[in-house]
């Protein structure tokens, strides 16, 4: 029997700097920051200040009534940005053989809008005013669901909840996918963690920047770094047997070649060190890739001093001393953190930067003081063949992702 | 308020609860089933929630989500009736 292989054929992004991959890329090679003040209503006197915010998405261009009223903003994304992505690989909905298209999405925050606004009826008004959608739209799984639903898609769907990293495990799972003879899967994450309730939620974590300043408020690493900010959004991709892709006339853009996940306990930055260590080895090890051969990183990027020192030496001791040459960047620097969608952003900006031989730059750090090689400013030309995506969750996960130019 | 509500009233609930657009005619054609308009058994669920809510009465769901629409809105205004 071939070797099945995965790769991805369509991009579909709803990020804070850009919806659709097109303008996405061009704000991100621009270096285009699209951290703001935090302008919601009910989220004006929580100490969080500055963060991504998807602006003019408006959700009807995308997702049809029925599912608008059942779902939270979160799967408004997933979906948009599912659509987005199959448009591109010009996948069709609906498919003759509805169990050959799976669907397989991360979550971490899940439908914090829809469920405080549920909620809020509840406290005012009593049980008897929670409408019954809220029962699916707070879940982890709603994204899942819908898009399988609305699509028909019966393949072998899944969710998967491990921290933010899951943004690449969702990838790596849809590839799993593919190789046990699933043709094609949208996989990919989305959140939209900024509505007042979630916000309250993230203030717990230590790492969460306070300023106020957009231009200062996440820089990762910078030598002032002062942590991170969240952002809402994510990225959809298509991800299919490469042979079937071929023969139905569709455009690889890039494989997913190696993938390796780890856990290393909440918070515990330095010890992030091992466990992204061992996750780079395994993604490099899978793909058959030596660590000279890596071109660019798309690093995890926390922005949290001791976070970021771990992630470079993780690169240091996975990588040897090209660890110091190979260009790092983090596009996600302008955007925020969009928690799993962070990840898959991250993907997003890598298929792309495989495809026009450019690095994005890190908007908003100036210097690097862990021996990085690290982009800011201007995109760089290079010759890309491969390109490794970090992930790092608050929770303790790590995740390493490695694609290759077809 | 009137203890009768209409296939109009009804409309305009199944768009602002289930999110589907739906015309009188095609609500008050005998055969008319839920799951054909594309309204789901939440769906159902949030309109008869409201119906409850805004009459104050209270209407057994488990009798009517597999019914046609014409049964459910009689059985509905039958109970609205009752209870005011």
């Amino acid at each position: 029997m071939n070797q099945r292989c995965a790769v991805i054929t369509g991009v579909g992004v709803v990020a804070p700097n850009g919806i659709g991959a097109d303008d996405y890329w061009k704000a991100l090679c621009e270096g285009r920051s699209a951290l703001g003040p935090i302008d919601r209503e009910g989220c004006e006197n929580l100490p969080l200040k500055v963060a991504g915010l998807v602006r003019g998405f408006d959700a009807e261009e995308y997702v049809e009534p029925r599912y608008l009223v059942q779902t939270d903003r979160f799967t408004h994304f997933a979906m948009a940005a599912a659509e987005l992505a199959m448009a591109d690989a010009d996948l069709a909905d609906h498919p003759d053989d509805p169990f050959t298209v799976a669907v397989v999405t991360a979550a971490g925050s899940g439908g914090g809008e829809f469920g405080q606004r549920e909620l809020q009826h509840l406290w005012a008004e009593g049980p008897h005013h929670v409408g019954p959608y809220q029962s699916i739209a707070w879940f982890y799984a709603a994204s899942t669901g819908q898009i399988s639903i609305r699509g028909g898609f019966k393949g072998p769907c899944g969710v998967v909840a491990s921290d933010e990293a899951g943004g690449l495990d969702a990838l790596a799972h849809a590839a799993r996918a593919v190789a046990r003879g699933t043709d094609a899967v949208l996989a990919g994450a989305a959140e939209a963690p900024v509505a007042p309730y979630s916000m309250v939620c993230q203030l717990g974590y230590p790492g969460l920047s306070t300023t106020e300043d957009p231009e200062r408020a996440y820089r990762p690493f910078g030598s002032d770094a002062a942590g991170f900010v969240p952002a809402e959004g994510g990225a959809m991709f298509v991800v299919e047997d490469e042979h079937t892709a071929r023969l139905r006339g569709a455009r690889p853009r890039a494989r997913i070649a190696g993938h390796t996940a780890t856990f290393t306990g909440a918070a515990r930055w330095s010890e992030s060190r091992e466990g992204l260590a061992h996750a780079i080895r395994g993604a490099l090890a899978e793909a058959r890739c030596a660590p000279d051969e890596v071109d660019v990183v798309f690093a995890d990027a926390l922005g949290v001093p001791e976070a970021d020192r771990a992630e470079a030496l993780a690169l240091a001791d996975a990588l040897g001393d090209h660890a110091g040459r190979v260009p790092v960047t983090a596009p996600k620097a302008g955007l925020g953190r969009a928690h799993c969608g962070a990840p898959a952003l991250d993907v997003a900006a890598a298929v792309l930067a495989l495809e026009h031989g450019l690095v994005p730059p890190t908007p908003h750090t100036a210097d690097c003081p862990h021996g990085l090689d690290l982009v800011t400013g201007y995109p760089r030309s290079a010759e890309l063949r491969t390109a490794l995506v970090l992930s790092r969750g608050l929770m303790g996960s790590n995740s390493a992702l490695l694609l290759r130019r077809p | 308020m009137s203890s009768e509500i209409t296939y109009e009233e009804l409309a305009t609930l199944i768009k602002t609860r289930a999110g589907v657009a739906v015309t009188v005619d095609e609500l008050a054609d005998p055969g008319c089933m839920f799951l054909d308009l594309g309204v789901d058994s939440l769906g159902v669920l949030g309109v008869l929630a409201d119906v409850e809510n805004r009459y104050g009465v209270s209407i057994d769901s488990s009798d009517l989500l597999g019914r046609p629409v014409a049964e459910f809105l009689q059985t509905v205004n039958s109970s609205v009736k009752a209870g005011a």
